[in-house]
């Protein structure tokens, strides 16, 4: 890999590694396997008569948290591949030699990694948008869809690189990142009088992924934006510890071997 | 002993048996009324429903009124009340839980001539026939269920996403990224 004129590493590296997710097929094919996903998801809704005239709102919440989730598992997929995938194809070593702190690797992967949550964004819409038909949230529907939801789809592709970088293969990666992923993903499924109990209640507050679906599910029922604001507090702090942090570890940790010692 | 003393003796025994046998149905009426008093018929209590019939939407709410009313003379025992509702025919299944978020109510003992109004709301999920209705029940045992007349409902269909804006959305949005696919994949091969 090249250093091209006047662009910093990890502009390289995200140009390069852009070209290989959207003029490859995953890209392409983790688009098309998530409209399928959701025209399954809308066809199920659709046909369930006690779900179908159950509260718009709440289905539209459903729709963005689902829509949230696959996005959340779509990065962790190629954060997790990102470096322990080429560690696999024992193609990292001339990744590695490159003249590009590692640190700058992993910000390039990432963000190349969060083009395709951009990708799924627009296919979400029309679905967002048919769910929300005639409430009048549609609009903050999609905004709370892109803005919440962002945080939480970059925390997932921080965590995913982050484990890559430090796995020696990418069956442990995967493992990893995904049991991480889905502990703070369960939560969102537990009946709604466990959340309301005093000690639960903080989890879901410190966990990012139920402090965002709460967030979501207030604002959708009408409640001020800034009402729950602080409900984002902790998504925000993981994003910046995963994707601040991250990096920075893997410039000084990320080798060909993997591993977490120095 | 003459035949003067044993008159007197006779007639003090006889007020005696007299004495024992008033005094017996004295407590024996007592018993009796205070036993009536804890126990009344059940027929004293009407149970009327502000509204017989209604006409919704699925999705909808329908609000009523059960009034129940003691016509009796002695007050009723603490009862309770309870909504059903029943699909009036067959292949719909009502979950109760769902379709109603208070369906009992507690009553404290209603003295005579007296009357409680009783909010009550029902949430019609899918379209049917159906009936809703009180039902009073005690604890005292000698108090029969008193029922109140039903509140049919009739539930028209009405879904969030109907099959008519489904059908072109999940027909159409997933060809955008399948055609992405089949030219980046002939864009691969072309190289």
């Amino acid at each position: 890999m090249s250093k091209g004129k006047g662009q910093a590493g990890w502009q390289v590296v995200f140009t390069t590694e852009v070209r290989r997710l959207w003029l490859g097929w995953r890209g392409p094919l983790l688009l098309f396997a998530f409209s399928l996903f959701l025209t399954v998801y809308i066809v199920l809704l659709a046909a369930d008569p006690e779900i179908n005239v159950l509260s718009q709102r709440r289905m539209i919440g459903l729709t963005i948290q689902v829509t949230v989730l696959v996005g959340i598992f779509a990065v962790l997929l190629l954060g997790a591949d990102s470096f322990s995938g080429e560690r696999d194809q024992r193609s990292l070593e001339s990744l590695l030699l490159t003249p590009v702190p590692r640190g700058q690797l992993a910000i390039g992967k990432l963000l190349a990694i969060l083009s395709l949550w951009l990708g799924m964004i627009p296919i979400a819409i029309p679905y967002i948008a048919l769910v929300g038909k005639g409430t009048g949230v549609v609009m903050a529907s999609l905004l709370l869809l892109i803005i919440p939801g962002t945080l939480l789809v970059g925390l997932s592709a921080g965590v995913g690189v982050l484990v890559s970088g430090l796995s020696p293969t990418n069956v442990v990666s995967f493992g990893i990142a995904f049991v991480v992923m889905l502990l703070l993903a369960a939560p969102t499924q537990l009946p709604g009088s466990v959340k309301d109990l005093p000690g639960v209640h903080w989890l879901i507050v410190a966990n990012p992924i139920t402090a965002v679906a709460s967030y979501q599910a207030e604002v959708i029922e009408g409640g001020a934006w800034t009402d729950r604001a602080r409900l984002l507090l902790s998504p925000i702090i993981a994003l910046v510890l995963a994707v601040g942090l991250g990096p920075r570890v893997l410039n000084s940790r990320l080798s060909l071997q993997g591993g977490v010692e120095e | 002993m003459n035949s003067s003393d044993e008159k007197l003796r006779t007639l003090l025994g006889l007020r005696v048996v007299c004495l024992v046998l008033l005094g017996g149905l004295v407590v024996f009426g007592v018993a009796s009324g205070a036993r009536a008093q804890g126990s009344p018929t059940s027929g004293a209590v009407t149970v009327e429903i502000s509204r017989e019939s209604a006409a919704l939407t699925a999705g909808e709410w329908v609000e009523f009124n059960t009034v129940l009313r003691n016509n009796g003379a002695i007050a009723t025992p603490p009862m309770t009340a309870h909504l059903s509702i029943a699909a009036l025919a067959a292949g719909k299944h009502v979950d109760p839980e769902d379709w109603s978020p208070q369906r009992t109510q507690f009553l404290s003992p209603l003295q005579p001539g007296e009357s409680v109004q009783l909010p009550w709301r029902l949430h019609v999920l899918f379209e049917g026939a159906f009936a809703s209705f009180v039902t009073l029940v005690s604890e005292n045992e000698s108090f029969a269920p008193v029922v109140s007349p039903s509140l049919r409902v009739q539930v028209a269909q009405d879904s969030i996403l109907p099959w008519k804006d489904v059908i072109p959305v999940v027909a159409v949005v997933p060809l955008f990224p399948l055609a992405l696919l089949v030219i980046t994949v002939a864009y691969a091969r072309r190289r």
